[in-house]
């Protein structure tokens, strides 16, 4: 009897710890990916505008900038962090919320609007994350794998804020308001982290919000 | 009530719920894969004990061992929780979380 109860309980708080490691990651995803990709932004960015990098390579060095963070941040996440089960779940899903919404934006605006391609990406990464949410975050939450959705919250911000950094762009042709968008998101970013580890926390320490996984 | 708890026994898998293969999926499904190194300092036995009670697991299809490159590029053998072994390790849980309930109702009455 005491042994099956004391198999209950490491159990019950295994599971119960397992969804506070998922939340918190999914939280820390966001502090991660968005400081390597606005780290690695500003340093290509800088190189470019000190000289260090010629017109013909700068396309390749900011697209080198997208990618290496990106993978990088999956490489951590789901390896480092051991996440696999959970992130790594409808890799589909993932790949194509994060690339649909960016071909289709950018081919809109490249033949209707081109005047504002430097700050469409904001848009873009919005709907991305809105798109990810709906489609693995909500399935996660209602089967109660994690206690926040931090990527609704972050979809959500960057989303509302768009027009106004769209209009900024449309009316100044220069890189601010790109640098306006790259800080909007970090602190978008920042605000739907900090609030998935909160939840994470207070998850694991109140029973009532601790449910376990269906 | 001997009726209903004789039922819920059967419902125990004795495979998951044998306290040392119970520690090493806990571990499994909290920190996914594993070397059996790490598995075997973890969890405190010998090889034999070890070697064991993976082969017991793997049969039942509840874990798989892969070999994979480590970062010091060297063989490795990981061991992970399969679909199943996640599905039966909740499901044990919560069999047990009823057998309890059901004994501690007897008691109360």
């Amino acid at each position: 009897m005491q042994d099956l109860k004391k198999l209950h309980e490491i159990g019950e708080f295994a599971l119960r710890l397992k969804v506070y490691k998922n939340t918190l990651i999914l939280g820390f995803s966001l502090y991660l990916f968005g400081m390597l990709i606005a780290g690695s932004l500003i340093v290509v960015n800088s190189l470019i505008d000190m000289n260090l990098v010629n017109s013909q390579a700068a396309l390749f060095s900011i697209l080198l900038a997208i990618i290496v963070p990106t993978v990088l941040s999956v490489y951590i996440i789901v390896y480092v962090f051991r996440a696999a089960p959970v992130v790594s779940e409808k890799s589909e899903y993932w790949i194509a919320s994060s690339s649909i919404p960016f071909a289709v934006i950018y081919a809109i605006s490249s033949i209707y609007c081109p005047e504002i391609l430097h700050v469409v990406w904001y848009l873009a990464l919005g709907l991305s994350l809105l798109i990810a949410s709906t489609l693995l975050e909500t399935k996660w939450a209602k089967e109660n794998k994690i206690w926040a959705k931090p990527y609704m919250l972050s979809g959500l911000l960057i989303t509302f804020l768009s027009p106004a950094v769209i209009y900024l762009g449309l009316k100044v042709q220069t890189a601010d308001p790109a640098y306006l968008a790259t800080g909007l998101t970090l602190i978008a970013f920042c605000i739907s982290g900090t609030y998935s580890i909160v939840k994470a926390e207070r998850g694991l320490i109140f029973e009532r919000g601790a449910k376990k996984p269906s | 009530m001997k009726e209903e708890l004789r039922n819920l026994a059967k419902e125990l898998d004795d495979v998951v719920l044998h306290p040392k293969r119970f520690i090493i999926l806990t571990l499994l499904y909290l920190s996914g894969p594993l070397t059996e190194g790490e598995l075997k300092s973890a969890v405190n036995v010998s090889w034999g004990a070890l070697t064991t009670h993976l082969r017991r697991l793997e049969e039942h299809g509840l874990i798989k061992r892969r070999k994979w490159l480590t970062k010091s590029l060297k063989l490795r053998v990981f061991v992970y929780l399969t679909e199943k072994g996640i599905q039966q390790y909740i499901k044990a849980i919560k069999s047990l979380e009823k057998i309890l309930k059901c004994i501690q109702n007897s008691h109360q009455k």
